[in-house]
């Protein structure tokens, strides 16, 4: 695949982030390889809440 | 080496960075950040001795599985203004091994991990 790009400036005016946790980057600026990953693991009570609803009929 | 553009910030406000994490200005060549955490939820919110917990569990104990590099992207970059101009940037908390980071960072790997308890009452009473 070839990509120009043709950076005419970026002027931003407000960025509110409540939190950044658990890993996670706020990044204002160039970037060339950015790699993230996450595991959790719940426990069996948490699946007797419901099922978990499809969002859309696809 | 990649083309770096400035970043320009007017206001920064942060109120805490807390748990390992960094606010960093200016550019970054490589940041690697770990998380491991154990959420224990209780019933009745009075945690003792017996609450303490170890991080040997298998979840802890896996490698990771980075997303497969995708093909290689021919980029021809060209700058006309190599300004990133952010007027206000406002967070309340960078927390767990996180990053701030305002200029460039060139490669980057975050890796989080979280285990979750959730104790109920009753409803594992041991003798």
């Amino acid at each position: 695949m070839y990509m120009e790009v043709h950076n005419w400036g970026l002027n931003i005016g407000n960025v509110r982030a409540d939190n950044i946790s658990s890993s996670s980057i706020l990044l204002i600026g160039d970037n060339e390889e950015l790699l993230l990953s996450s595991y959790f693991d719940t426990p069996p009570e948490a699946f007797t809440l419901g099922n978990i609803v499809p969002l859309a009929l696809t | 080496m990649m083309d770096k553009r400035t970043a320009v910030v007017d206001n920064l406000f942060t109120n805490s960075v807390s748990n390992s994490s960094v606010l960093s200005i200016g550019d970054t060549n490589y940041a690697t950040l770990k998380f491991k955490g154990i959420a224990v939820q209780k019933q009745v919110p009075t945690f003792s001795q017996e609450d303490e917990e170890t991080f040997d569990y298998p979840l802890f104990k896996r490698d990771t599985n980075w997303p497969a590099p995708t093909m290689g992207v021919r980029k021809i970059t060209t700058y006309h203004n190599r300004n990133i101009c952010v007027a206000n940037v406002a967070t309340i908390g960078v927390s767990a091994s996180s990053l701030l980071q305002i200029g460039s960072l060139t490669k980057g790997y975050a890796e989080a991990r979280v285990k979750h308890f959730r104790k109920l009452k009753g409803a594992y009473e041991t003798s």
